[in-house]
Parts: structure tokens; C-alpha cells; sequence
């Protein structure tokens, strides 16, 4: 215990340079903390996210209309590519319930907004181009506190001329209970290993902070050993000092999580918005960060000093150049990864372990980490001398590879687990990417309202009239699968020839819509054919309106894409609960789309990271080479020539932990790939994308320590110490 | 005269390190700057070396203004016609002693064969031929410092500092590396600029410079 | 004595003539003063006189240098005793230059001047000290050591002094 606070003293009795290396330390492992602590956060604010999504969730009833039943309709628009969500509500008696964000019921024509929305609608944009599409004038704001997110787009507009049927149901109260739809599994292996692959470079991060100064510690316990500390006594003090830094580096990070919490709800990313309030660490996960980050600190900085005797007159580096790494162990971990990841891609998706995957993807994650030295080492050994910056950093390289190693590990674990991700994804795409045979050519936007209260005529008439579109055509549909419609619309939905007003079509008889093709006998039989949306109708196409109600009305609109919003207008002038959608070849789940989201949202705050630390590595470097430098500019070295060296010395390493990440991001994502069934198929460009953002922010990293660079080249690093 | 200093003025921050000193040295002459620590030794060699820019004053070499000159042109004129010696920490861990000797050279665009066995031929001048593959820090002080002079010597400069070459030396060593230093000078018509604060590694020197609160003053030998 | 001493030792390997000393002696140790033979010869003589030599045989001829001369017992243990006998630290030159900076100092001349040319003056010789010392072999070597030591030794206390000068003045004025 003395040992350990001597440790702890000695760090910061160090003077300038110890407080400086210390602070480093802990900004690494803070910001480290920050990232595990805002991971341990992601239980939080999916149950408090999903919590608030169910309280508004109307409760259907099937029952007769009371006096506290309302009806809503349920609404979807587009605004500048963002999805904004409605509901219109009608009381059908005295005491409706009242949705959640609400002071009271909205009168037939009050809207109330989301805040995010009446920001949307203040603006140029909004009022000119959004506003129109409101069911009635704004008259106040929604509560924040039962947003999903802050920045969330939706309105409750009040009206009172619901009907039943379509996309108006009946309820009786808001606020559902009991589970929501489950996440499909691939997707919850998507979370795994999104997780898992993002956690570790974190964890790569923590492990190199923790070692910042490694030389000036190792000279430190030399001189403590000079004044009679023994062995066991050295590394209890070596163990005092990463506690300290991983303390201080903890409570950094917890700052760190505090100040981010707050600024979170003004950030807005790729659609995401966090309220702050929602984003605290699990209890458990919390404490685990807390407790374990300062433990696995004195953990790795004791393995660090494995190879090295602090001895009285100096540091020996034990065994270090004579002997060189040895690879069997280094191949234990990802073998190991291997042996647990193989019998997952045999069994069906449903019963796949996701602990055992997990395992499995963090053994051989961290096999990346720890094979990386060796090979650093081996290929370094075999360079040769070429030009004199190259010549510098291979030397650097020769002399220390474990560091250098150690340096990019974390940027290579990062990029093989994106690699390994990306293929999943894509690899999974297909899964929850439908092809939805719609053809974007023939027509752009595709109007539906079921049980309408609007005639395909008055569509395509108040459609047309829009300025920017260029043709529209509107069907509708009857019971049991009768398409009404002029002759250029039924065109759209099946291969017709000849066509006078008057004439009836058929698909071959039979099918679900047997009933209503016996009604035509006279019809004549064609090809079905997809319309622009990618559905293909079976039934009847007539141009005469049967003797029943219509169940449906759609339109086909060919429109420039500036028209887009004076459709949904338009659209929305007629019956706010016209849905208007853009066709597109290929449609998206949602839930799939959103965890893509979220993952690019991850991995970029992984790379910031990563690069920051990199970057506090390379000043820690340059801290520690200070008079060297200043000696190599005396005698007349070029700054270019120090530059190279200093970008050599990190590509050099950066290449090889890339090759290393290739190889096993490519591996791993074929394997997990084998274990969602999918094809195995590798995204090159994605790949390269992925190994190229590595790259950059090593290039970007070695841009960012150039001004540090020439700030140490000064004579000043000649003075005497 | 080689090298000439008019006038010299530094201060860091809001201390003086140069008051107004002067300084000029003949090809071939080893002279001494004596001085106690903090009399402003060190600044007086860095400003005469290009190496940082005095506030005040004049450097001449070879009837070139280094005032004048760009940090570029000064770092080419360190690069080819000065070579360094300083007390300690000056040879870079990672290379060899042959490649240090060799750098200078080579960061002036002599291939790497060629600038080696000039490195060799020097480390075998100074006595060291012995440490040529080996990493400086395996070899002893005294062995490095010869490195040092090897290095400092190897583009056969014209003007050599030297700042407290023997410092990190017992007498033994530093006597042989002062020996060495000053006999491949004079061999090379050098000149050599000797900072030291040891009066018998002064004794090399054919005249000295005694730099008190940043003035210079010379004594007159008799 | 010291010359006496250093004859003893050379003595005690075997018996030599006066000659033999001389050029024996001005080999090791006389590399700035050559001895003279009137030096060699009273010392010789007060040897003799004190029964530390002996003559141990004269060559065919007459005079001084014939004669061969042998260390006794009784040399043999002055010159251990001598081994034995740690030397005097001498005070050298502080006693005269100490006077000399106190007088400048009373009488209100320029001590710094005196300083700095007695250092000039003592680097001089150690110039040139160090000068043979590179020509020299082993033995120049060491001897030239012992005397650079010591110049070098006055240096610093030149350098010291100079440093205290005012220190000094405070007393002295």
C-alpha cells in the first residue's frame, strides 16, 4: 500500500513533464471512459426511447363509438428527406382521452407541433413549402418530454370529419403495454457484433493511454530501484502510477460523458437525436466501467513491465531484442475465436448463442491486437535503409516494434471489425432490403388512401394541376379486386392493347379474385404487369365504376422532383390521410436502416477517437525526443525530412495493421456472413472505403503533430535539462 | 577570418542571454568560449551557428550574412559547412554509429554506400571502428562522443561547435576525444568553436573567449 | 631531497656511476630541468656523507666520475620511507596571489585584471603543456597531467575568486 502511494505521489512529484505525461494518460483513458460509458448508456435509452414511443401508441378498440373514444388517423409525410409522423384526432364524445404531450383535446382544425417541427416550420422552407400540408393552424407545442428524440417531427392536428376504415381506427385510450415486435435475430447479431467491434478499439485506446511514458516511467523505477526499492516494490509502484492516471483518467471521462449528456440533445446525426436525460449507463455496465477500467489500467501496465527489469543503474529491457516475439501464443486468441465462431455458421440463425458469438468475435478482435506485434515486428526487421526519412523510421521501428504495434492496434481493430460489419450488412441487405420491382421511370410518386373519401377523377384532377407535374393517373379500386380507371391508367397496372372507354379487362380467370372476374365475362383477358410502385394488381381493369363501395384510390404521379412537396400539398388539401410515397427501386426496413444509422453514427465517434488517440501518442513521442530533434535540426535536417520520418513511422505500422485488418475483417465477416445464411460476397469498394478511413486518420493524425513537430525543433530542446 | 559575430543580442522572455557579444574565428583556429553556466555560453554558439536568430547583431560567414538568410539556406549551411558536438543525447538511439556518422551526407544527397564508408573510414580516424554496427546505446560514453566527433566531422565542415564536448566524460575519455577532435581539425584546416567550462579542455584551444553576463571579453595571453 | 631520493631509487635497481644517474634522472624526470653536475655531484656527496651510498668500486683513472656508486641499508629504507610518506599539500601560489588581489583591492586597483591575466597566463602554460603533452609519450604524458592538474586547480580558484571579488571587497574595504 505505501508503494502504491508512493507510486501515486511520484507521478505527480515528477514536475511539469510527470503532471503532463499523467494528464495525457488520463485524457486517453478519459475519453476512452467517455465512449464505454455513453455504450453502457444504449440499454437506457432504448428502454426509455421505447417506453415513451409506447405511451402514445393508441390503444385499437374494436368496439362502438363512446364517449371516450376518439378516432385517429395515422399519418406519414416527407420533409426534406426527414419523416415527419401525424395523428388526427376526432372525439367522438365528451370525455376523449388525451394523448401524451397534450394540455387538451385539439379542436377541429388546431394542430400541435413537436418543437423540432415548429423550428421546421419557421423556417423560409417550411412555411412555404410544409405549412400547407398541416391539417389546420398551429396552435401550440407538443411536451418534449414525450418525444422519442428532441428533434422528433410530428404533429396532432384535431378535425371532424374522420370516418372509420383505412388508416382511421378507433381508440379507446393511448399508452400500450406488452412487447413490441421483436428485433429479427440477424439484427440482434448485427448489435453484437457492432458492439463488440466498436468496444474493443475503445478498449485498444485505453491500452495505449495507459502506457504513455513507458520510457521515462522505466528510467523513473531504475532510480527508485538505485535508492534500494526491490522488484516487487517497483512494480507495486508502477502500479500506484497507473492509478493514479486511470483514476484521474476516469473521473475525465466521466466529466467527459457529463458535458457530452448535455450537449447531446442539440446534436442531430443522420436523423438520430438523443434526448440527454436518456443517455445514463446501465447500473451495472456503469460501475463495470468505473471499477474496471482503473483495474485492467494496473493490469496492462504490469504486463508491460513483463519485458522489463527496472535494474539500479538503468532499464533492461528483458530479453527484448535478443529474443523475439514468439508467435505460437499470439495465434491462441484468434484460433480461439475461430474454434468458438465455426460451429455458430452450422447451426440455424434462431439458435445461435449470442454470447458465444460474441466471444468469438472479441477473441479473434483482440487476436488482431495481439498478432500485430509480431508481424510488425518480423516485416520490420526485413526492411532496408532507404532514403534517410525512411531509413529513420525503420530504424524507430526496429528499435521499439511493440510500440509501434501497440499504437495502431486499436485503429486495426476498428477497421476489421468495420470491414467485418460492412460485409454483414451488406450481406444482410438483401434480407431487409426488398426489391420492390417499382419502376422509378414511369412514375416518381405513388398516392394511396384507402377507403377513401376522395374520387380518382378528383385526384388526377387537382394533381394535375400542380405546377411541375407531368402526368398523372388514378385508379381506384373496388371489393374484390376491381381497378376502375381511364384507359392510361389501367395501362399502368396490366398489358392492355386496344382500349375505348367502355372495356373491361381481365387477368387470366381464377385466384382470389375469381368472384369479381366472373362479374366480366365479356372482359377481355391480358398480362398482369407491375405498376410504377412494384405491385401487380390480379382482378379486373375497367373503365366503368361497379355498383359498390370503393376500397381504395391511388395515382401514379410523374413529376419533377421540386414538385414533390406541392404534391404532398395538394395531396394533403384533398385528405390529410392521402399517403404519398416516392417510389424507389429498393425499400429499406426501417429497424435495419436505423441501426446502419446508428452504426455509422458509432463507428465514427470510435475513429475520432482512435485518432485522438494516436495523436496523444505521437506528441507523448515527440515530448520524449524533444533534444534529439532539436540536435538533428542543428545540424541541419530538413523539416520535410523529419515530416516523412514521422508519417513512414506510423504508415509503415498503420499498412500492416490495415493488411492485418483486411485479412480478418474479410474473414470474419465471410464467417459471420455463413452464420445469417446470407451469400458470402465481399464489398471491395466498402472494404477499401473502410481501410482508407483507417489511413486518413492516420495521415490526418500525422498532419495534426506536424505543428508540435516543428514546435520541438526549435534550438530551445538543446538547452541543457 | 571564417566566421564573424558583431554585437549579438538574445533574450528569452525577460532574460538577456546575449548582451552585445562578439565573436570571430580564422580557418583552422580552435577557440575556447569559457564562461560560469548561464553567462550565456550555449546562446552565443547557437546564434553564431544559424542555429536560432540573435534579436540584435550581425553573423558573418565566409562573408555571408546569416541574418539574411532563410531558414532553409541556414539549415543547407549547417547541413555542409558546420558540424555539431554536444555534450550528450545527440546520436539518434535507433541507428547504428556508422549510420549517424553517415546521416549528415546522406540528408545532403550522398548515397548511402558512399556516405557509409566515409563513416567507416572517419570511425576508424577517431578510433571507433570497432562500434560501427552497433546502436549507441550499447557503446560507452567516451566511444560515443568519438561517434559524435565523427559525425560532426564527416562533410568536412569548416567551422566545428562543440558545446561541452567532454562534459558526460571522465578526464581519461575526455582527454582522448579532445586529442582526437582537435588533431582532425587541425588535419581538416577546421575551425573549431569549443564551448566548455573545463580549463584543460580550454588548453586545446589556441585562444579563448570568456563570455561574462552575455558580454565577451578576450584575455590577452602574453 | 627530492633529487636525493629519486638517486636512492635509481640506485636500487644496481650500482651506477654519477654519469649514469645524471642521464638516468634528466630521462624519467628532468624533462624541464635538466640537473647540472655540480647538482649531481653534491648530492652525491651528502649520500655519502649520510651513509646512504656507498662507493662501490673506482674505475682505472682518477676523479669523480669514475667512481660507482651503491645504495646502502640505510638508503633503502629512506627511500621507503619516502614511498611511505604522503607529500605536503603545497599552498602553491594562493599565499602570493591571495596577497596580491588584497593589496590590488586596498589600493583600489583593478583585481579582475589580475585575475584574468594570471588565468591568461596559466592557460598559456597549459597550452603548451598540453601541446607536448600530444608529442610526448607515456611519460610526458603523466608528468605534463600532474602539472595541468594543478594549473588547473589554481584556475578554478582564479575563477572562484573572481567570482567573490566583491564578497572579498565587502571585508577588505
Amino acid at each position: 500500500m505505501r508503494e502504491l502511494l508512493l507510486g501515486a505521489r511520484l507521478t505527480l512529484a515528477g514536475g511539469r513533464t510527470g503532471i503532463v505525461r499523467t494528464l495525457l494518460t488520463a485524457l486517453g483513458v478519459g475519453l476512452g471512459v467517455a465512449a464505454l460509458l455513453l455504450a453502457a448508456s444504449l440499454p437506457t435509452v432504448r428502454a426509455e426511447q421505447e417506453a415513451r414511443e409506447q405511451a402514445r401508441e393508441p390503444v385499437v378498440t374494436e368496439g362502438p363509438a363512446g364517449a371516450q373514444t376518439v378516432l385517429v388517423g395515422s399519418l406519414e409525410t416527407e420533409f426534406l428527406g426527414r419523416e415527419i409522423l401525424g395523428q388526427l384526432l376526432q372525439a367522438e364524445g365528451p370525455r376523449p382521452p388525451l394523448p401524451p404531450g397534450l394540455s387538451r383535446f385539439p379542436k377541429p382544425g388546431e394542430v400541435y407541433v413537436t418543437p423540432g417541427l415548429a423550428e421546421l416550420l419557421a423556417t423560409p422552407d417550411g412555411r412555404r413549402l410544409l405549412a400547407p400540408r398541416l391539417p389546420g393552424r398551429v396552435v401550440g407545442e407538443i411536451d418534449r418530454r414525450v418525444l422519442v428524440g428532441p428533434a422528433e417531427l410530428g404533429f396532432y392536428g384535431g378535425t371532424d370529419d374522420l370516418e372509420l376504415g383505412g388508416p382511421v381506427q378507433r381508440a379507446e385510450r393511448f399508452g400500450a403495454t406488452g412487447p413490441r415486435w421483436p428485433l429479427d435475430p440477424a439484427l440482434v447479431l448485427l448489435v453484437v457484433i457492432a458492439l463488440v467491434g466498436l468496444l474493443i478499439p475503445v478498449a485498444a485506446v485505453v491500452g495505449a493511454a495507459v502506457r504513455t511514458g513507458g520510457e521515462e516511467r522505466d528510467r523513473r523505477l531504475a532510480a527508485l530501484r538505485l535508492v534500494g526499492a526491490d522488484h516487487r516494490m517497483t512494480r507495486r509502484i508502477a502500479a500506484g502510477e497507473a492509478i493514479l492516471a486511470a483514476a484521474v483518467g476516469v473521473l475525465f471521462g466521466i466529466a467527459l460523458f457529463v458535458v457530452a449528456r448535455a450537449f447531446v440533445s442539440e446534436v442531430e446525426f443522420q436523423g438520430l437525436s438523443l434526448f440527454g436525460s436518456d443517455v445514463r449507463p446501465s447500473p451495472l455496465l456503469g460501475a463495470l466501467v468505473v471499477v474496471g477500467v482503473p483495474v485492467s489500467a494496473v493490469l496492462v501496465s504490469l504486463l508491460a513491465l513483463r519485458r522489463v527489469v527496472a535494474e539500479p543503474l538503468g532499464v533492461v529491457r528483458n530479453q527484448g531484442a535478443s529474443r523475439p516475439r514468439r508467435l505460437w501464443w499470439r495465434l491462441v486468441l484468434p484460433l480461439g475465436g475461430l474454434v468458438v465462431l465455426l460451429p455458430t455458421t452450422a447451426q440455424h440463425e434462431d439458435n445461435v448463442n449470442a454470447i458465444q458469438l460474441a466471444l468469438g468475435i472479441i477473441a479473434l478482435l483482440i487476436g488482431v491486437a495481439v498478432l500485430l506485434p509480431w508481424l510488425v515486428e518480423r516485416v520490420v526487421a526485413r526492411l532496408g535503409a532507404g532514403t534517410v526519412a525512411w531509413q529513420l523510421a525503420v530504424r524507430r521501428l526496429q528499435l521499439d516494434p511493440g510500440g509501434a504495434a501497440r499504437a495502431v492496434s486499436g485503429i486495426a481493430v476498428a477497421v476489421a471489425g468495420a470491414i467485418a460489419l460492412q460485409m454483414v450488412f451488406h450481406g444482410a441487405q438483401a434480407r431487409f432490403q426488398d426489391d420492390t420491382g417499382a419502376d422509378p421511370d414511369r412514375a416518381q410518386l405513388v398516392l394511396i388512401r384507402d377507403a377513401p373519401r376522395v374520387t380518382a377523377g378528383d385526384v388526377a384532377g387537382r394533381l394535375q394541376r400542380v405546377d411541375g407535374v407531368r402526368s398523372v393517373t388514378a385508379v381506384t379500386e373496388y371489393d374484390g379486386g376491381v381497378y376502375v380507371g381511364a384507359c392510361a391508367a389501367l395501362r399502368e397496372l396490366a398489358r392492355i392493347g386496344d382500349c375505348r372507354p367502355g372495356d373491361a379487362f381481365t387477368t387470366p380467370p381464377g385466384g382470389p379474385a375469381g368472384a369479381a372476374k366472373a362479374r366480366y365475362p365479356e372482359a377481355t383477358v391480358v398480362g398482369g404487369r407491375q405498376d410504377p410502385g412494384g405491385a401487380k394488381r390480379d382482378g379486373v381493369f375497367a373503365t366503368r365504376a361497379p355498383e359498390s363501395d370503393p376500397v381504395a384510390v391511388f395515382a401514379f404521379v410523374r413529376a419533377d422532383p421540386s414538385a414533390y412537396d406541392a404534391v404532398r400539398n395538394a395531396a394533403a388539401e384533398l385528405d390529410p390521410l392521402i399517403s404519398v410515397n416516392q417510389v424507389e427501386r429498393i425499400a429499406t426496413d426501417a429497424q435495419f436502416a436505423l441501426m446502419r444509422r446508428a452504426l455509422f453514427a458509432g463507428a465514427t465517434i470510435v475513429m475520432l477517437l482512435i485518432g485522438f488517440s494516436l495523436l496523444l501518442t505521437a506528441l507523448e513521442q515527440l515530448r520524449e525526443r524533444r533534444r534529439l530533434l532539436a540536435v538533428l535540426v542543428a545540424f541541419g535536417t530538413r523539416r520535410s525530412t523529419l515530416s516523412w520520418s514521422l508519417l513512414w513511422q506510423s504508415a509503415v505500422p498503420v499498412a500492416l495493421g490495415l493488411l492485418v485488418a483486411l485479412t480478418t475483417g474479410i474473414g470474419l465477416g465471410a464467417i459471420l456472413l455463413a452464420v445469417i445464411d446470407a451469400g458470402i460476397r465481399v464489398a471491395w469498394p466498402d472494404v477499401l472505403a473502410m481501410a482508407a478511413a483507417g489511413a486518413v486518420v492516420v495521415l490526418l493524425v500525422t498532419a495534426a503533430s506536424l505543428p508540435v513537430l516543428f514546435r520541438t525543433m526549435r534550438p530551445e530542446g538543446l538547452r541543457t535539462e | 577570418m571564417i566566421l564573424t559575430a558583431r554585437a549579438l543580442k538574445k533574450t528569452y522572455g525577460i532574460t538577456p542571454a546575449l548582451a552585445g557579444a562578439d565573436f570571430e574565428i580564422a580557418p583552422g583556429e580552435v577557440v575556447a568560449v569559457m564562461g560560469p553556466s548561464g553567462s550565456g555560453k550555449s546562446t552565443l554558439l547557437h546564434c553564431i551557428a544559424g542555429i536560432i536568430a540573435p534579436d540584435e547583431g550581425t553573423v558573418e560567414f565566409d562573408g555571408r550574412d546569416l541574418g539574411s538568410m532563410s531558414d532553409v539556406e541556414r539549415s543547407a549551411l549547417r547541413r555542409s559547412e558546420f558540424g555539431f558536438v554536444f555534450q550528450f543525447g545527440q546520436l539518434v538511439p535507433e541507428l547504428s554509429c556508422r549510420e549517424n556518422v553517415a546521416l549528415p551526407l546522406r540528408l545532403d544527397g550522398v548515397a548511402r554506400r558512399v556516405a557509409e564508408q566515409r563513416a567507416d573510414a572517419l570511425l576508424e580516424a577517431l578510433e571507433v571502428g570497432g562500434v560501427a554496427k552497433q546502436r549507441p546505446g550499447t557503446v560507452s560514453g567516451g566511444e560515443g562522443q568519438r561517434v559524435a566527433v565523427a559525425r560532426a566531422l564527416v562533410t568536412d565542415p569548416r567551422v566545428l561547435f562543440a558545446d561541452e564536448p567532454t562534459g558526460a566524460l571522465d578526464s581519461l575519455n575526455g582527454e582522448r576525444v579532445m586529442e582526437l577532435l582537435t588533431a582532425a581539425a587541425r588535419e581538416r584546416n577546421t575551425a573549431v568553436v569549443l564551448v566548455t567550462h573545463e580549463t584543460r579542455v580550454a588548453a586545446y584551444s589556441d585562444r579563448e573567449v570568456i563570455v561574462r553576463d552575455g558580454r565577451t571579453r578576450e584575455t590577452v595571453s602574453s | 631531497m627530492a633529487i636525493g631520493t629519486t638517486f636512492l631509487g635509481l640506485l636500487e635497481a644496481g650500482p651506477r656511476h654519477g654519469y649514469d644517474l645524471k642521464r638516468a634522472y634528466d630521462e624519467r624526470f628532468g624533462a624541464d630541468r635538466p640537473l647540472s653536475y655540480g647538482q649531481v655531484y653534491a648530492t652525491l656527496a651528502r649520500l655519502l656523507k649520510n651513509g646512504l651510498v656507498e662507493v662501490d668500486g673506482v674505475e682505472p683513472g682518477s676523479g669523480p666520475e669514475r667512481k660507482r656508486y651503491a645504495i646502502t641499508d640505510a638508503g633503502v629504507t629512506d627511500v621507503e620511507r619516502w614511498l611511505a610518506q604522503p607529500e605536503k599539500p603545497e599552498p602553491y601560489l594562493q599565499s602570493t596571489l591571495y596577497a596580491k588581489v588584497v593589496l590590488a583591492l586596498l589600493t583600489g586597483r583593478g583585481a579582475h585584471e589580475l585575475l584574468d591575466a594570471q588565468r591568461a597566463e596559466h592557460l598559456r602554460l597549459m597550452r603548451e603543456l598540453t601541446a607536448r603533452r600530444r608529442d610526448g609519450d607515456i611519460a610526458d604524458v603523466l608528468i605534463c597531467d600532474h602539472a595541468l592538474f594543478h594549473l588547473e586547480a589554481d584556475v578554478r580558484w582564479l575563477e572562484l575568486t573572481a567570482a567573490r571579488l566583491d564578497e572579498l571587497e565587502a571585508v577588505v574595504a
